[in-house]
């Protein structure tokens, strides 16, 4: 380290431990009652000099008969000059300098290392407070992220959810839409058949009406009417047009079954008898389920409900088509409903082999499935869960996991 | 570091005591105020509060002069040890040329001595020195009193650390000379080649210390 650095830095350092000069000390001591100590002491004119010469307190016009040595720590840092020739008075009034100097210096220095200290506190508070605010500021960026993302999270479950209710109710609609399908295309087919023939009876009559009119003789009339077989046509014909008639009553009442669904999206309540909802419900899902298999429904007297019919239909023909996929060859659904305690239930039975006990807790649970991949979303269940809960009811499952399974839904009235 | 200035002749060299609250560390330097008898030894200077606590920090001056005219100034300090103090505790620290770690021997002191040592090492390097080169002696204190530590414990957890270890009793001034005596040995070494003073100054070590620490005739 080079003396020009130290140099510098001495001019430089404040530090508590610093050599204190002369001036600075008596500066700190009290001046006045020092002044007259020393007076009194010395009964002469005298100064203190420091160790250049220089007269930093005292009477300047002193003339230096006598000086001393003013010490402190180690070494000498001024001199007292006095005209006095009293030894002992010269000597006691240097030590009450240095007494004086070395209080001075013990307060100078006290007052300094508290300063260091109260500012290296301050200091070190002012870091802490700096980092506080940088790790404040990097909290609250993430919490306002945070928020961000978990609301964008929260929309992506949403949209997805919306989702699959949405497929879930397409995939019912599609089931729906093949069992109508089959059920109006099978009486459209035979009543256009039927049509067709009565077309050509009717032309058939026609040739008959003809010959009556040109007043051909009646035997030609009559061999006309044996050539055509007229008794065969009046009767046929007549059943043609029973058959279609009945053919459009059906369609008529597949139409009818399928306007309940029809208002599927309504957010609207209605209220309505839960029972014509089941009735019409199990039309479509005979009409549309191509295992043979019987769905017996006994409609009760039940309360008007207020609910989204739209909705309640759907639940219920998801159940029944389970139930039909659980179902055997020539099975049996039973479809129950009940009122009690301010409630109607229903249940829908299928005497399948019922679900295992260790997963009967998961049907609920979105995506479960036993089907096989690309058979089942395992949304059929959350959905129907969901549409009962917004309903305020419950839905729940029974099964001994041997015969059959049970599923029980309420709704308060 | 060592203070030099060129137009005075004078080299200051600031020695630090440090360690636990209440181990000894005021009564390390009364012991040596009263006890040697250095070439030049000033006034003790104390800032001792109710209960033998201090406040600021004491200073001890002790010097010497070098053949050459040098004179030598060791400022011996303490530092407050109580925890609280820990800003005071690092101003006195700064500049430190040595240090003697003061800890205290009690059996129910090993965490304070272990808590302190620590916050050494970390304001050491807080006010800017380098403290594996910086002189260290430790001392254990209060050898004199009943319930401590026995040499061999101290030895188990401490004999590993690359520093001197000494047993002392200052109230009864035993070690207390050797622990100073210690530390001038390595400061001596620390500060011999930069400022030339055997070469230049014709202070050996051995003068260095037997000036420093002559025994006092009627101590």
């Amino acid at each position: 380290m080079s003396e020009h650095i130290f140099s510098a830095h001495y001019l430089e350092n404040i530090s508590f431990d610093r050599e204190i000069p002369l001036d600075e000390l008596i500066q700190a001591c009290e001046k006045k009652t020092l002044l007259k100590i020393l007076s009194s002491i010395l009964n002469a004119k005298f100064k203190i000099s420091d160790q250049k010469n220089g007269t930093i307190y005292g009477d300047d016009s002193c003339l230096t008969h006598m000086s001393k040595d003013i010490v402190l720590e180690l070494e000498t840092i001024g001199f007292l000059h006095t005209e006095s020739k009293d030894d002992n008075a010269i000597l006691t009034a240097v030590q009450c300098i240095s007494m004086q100097i070395r209080f001075a210096q013990k307060y100078l220095m006290a007052s300094a290392l508290h300063i260091e200290a109260i500012q290296e506190d301050y200091t070190s508070l002012c870091r802490e407070h700096e980092q506080l605010l940088v790790s404040e500021a990097k909290y609250k960026n993430l919490c306002d992220t945070l928020d961000e993302q978990v609301k964008k999270q929260v929309q992506t479950i949403e949209t997805t959810q919306r989702k699959l209710f949405e497929s879930e109710k397409m995939a019912s609609i599609g089931h729906l839409a093949a069992g109508v399908a089959h059920e109006i295309n099978n009486p459209i087919g035979f009543i256009n058949s039927n049509l067709n023939t009565a077309k050509k009876y009717v032309s058939d009559i026609q040739t008959i009406a003809e010959a009556i009119n040109q007043q051909e003789d009646i035997n030609s009339i009559l061999q006309r009417c044996k050539e055509i077989d007229l008794d065969y046509v009046i009767s046929d014909f007549k059943e043609l047009l029973e058959d279609s008639i009945d053919g459009g009553r059906r369609v008529a009442e597949i139409v009818a079954d399928l306007k309940l669904f029809s208002n599927i999206d309504s957010t609207e309540e209605s209220s309505v008898d839960i029972s014509n909802y089941i009735n019409s419900t199990c039309n479509i899902a005979r009409a549309s389920i191509e295992k043979p298999i019987t769905i017996t429904f006994e409609a009760i007297e039940l309360p008007i409900i207020k609910c989204r019919p739209g909705y309640i239909s759907q639940v219920i023909l998801a159940l029944i088509l389970n139930s039909a996929d659980a179902a055997p060859e020539n099975g049996l659904i039973t479809i129950q409903s009940e009122y009690r305690n301010s409630r109607i239930y229903i249940a829908i039975e299928d005497n399948g082999p019922g679900i295992s006990g260790d997963i009967i807790n998961n049907v609920f649970d979105p995506f479960f499935t036993t089907k096989d991949v690309g058979k089942g979303k395992g949304m059929g269940l959350t959905s129907c869960r969901y549409i009962i809960t917004v309903h305020k009811g419950d839905i729940s499952i029974e099964s001994d996991g041997k015969h059959g399974t049970k599923v029980i839904f309420w709704l308060p009235v | 570091m060592a203070e030099f200035e060129a137009q005075s002749q004078k080299l200051t060299l600031k020695l630090v005591y440090y360690g636990p609250a209440q181990s000894g560390k005021t009564t390390n330097l009364s012991c040596l105020h009263e006890h040697i008898s250095s070439e030049l030894k000033g006034d003790m200077m104390a800032f001792e509060t109710k209960g033998d606590r201090t406040l600021f920090f004491d200073l001890l001056p002790l010097g010497l002069r070098c053949p050459s005219g040098l004179l030598i100034k060791l400022k011996l300090f303490t530092v407050p040890g109580q925890v609280a103090h820990d800003s005071t505790r690092k101003a006195v620290l700064s500049r430190a040329d040595g240090i003697v770690f003061v800890a205290d021997s009690q059996k129910n002191q090993g965490v304070n001595n272990l808590d302190s040592f620590e916050n050494l090492a970390a304001n050491v390097s807080r006010v800017g020195l380098d403290f594996d080169s910086l002189p260290l002696v430790i001392q254990f204190n209060k050898r004199d009193l009943p319930s401590i530590l026995s040499k061999e414990e101290i030895l188990a957890r401490w004999s590993k650390m690359p520093w001197p270890l000494l047993f002392t009793s200052a109230l009864k001034n035993q070690g207390v000379r050797e622990t100073f005596e210690t530390l001038l040995d390595q400061v001596f070494g620390k500060i011999d080649l930069e400022y030339e003073l055997t070469r230049k100054h014709g202070l050996t070590k051995t003068l260095f210390i037997q000036k420093l620490t002559s025994i006092d005739a009627l101590g």
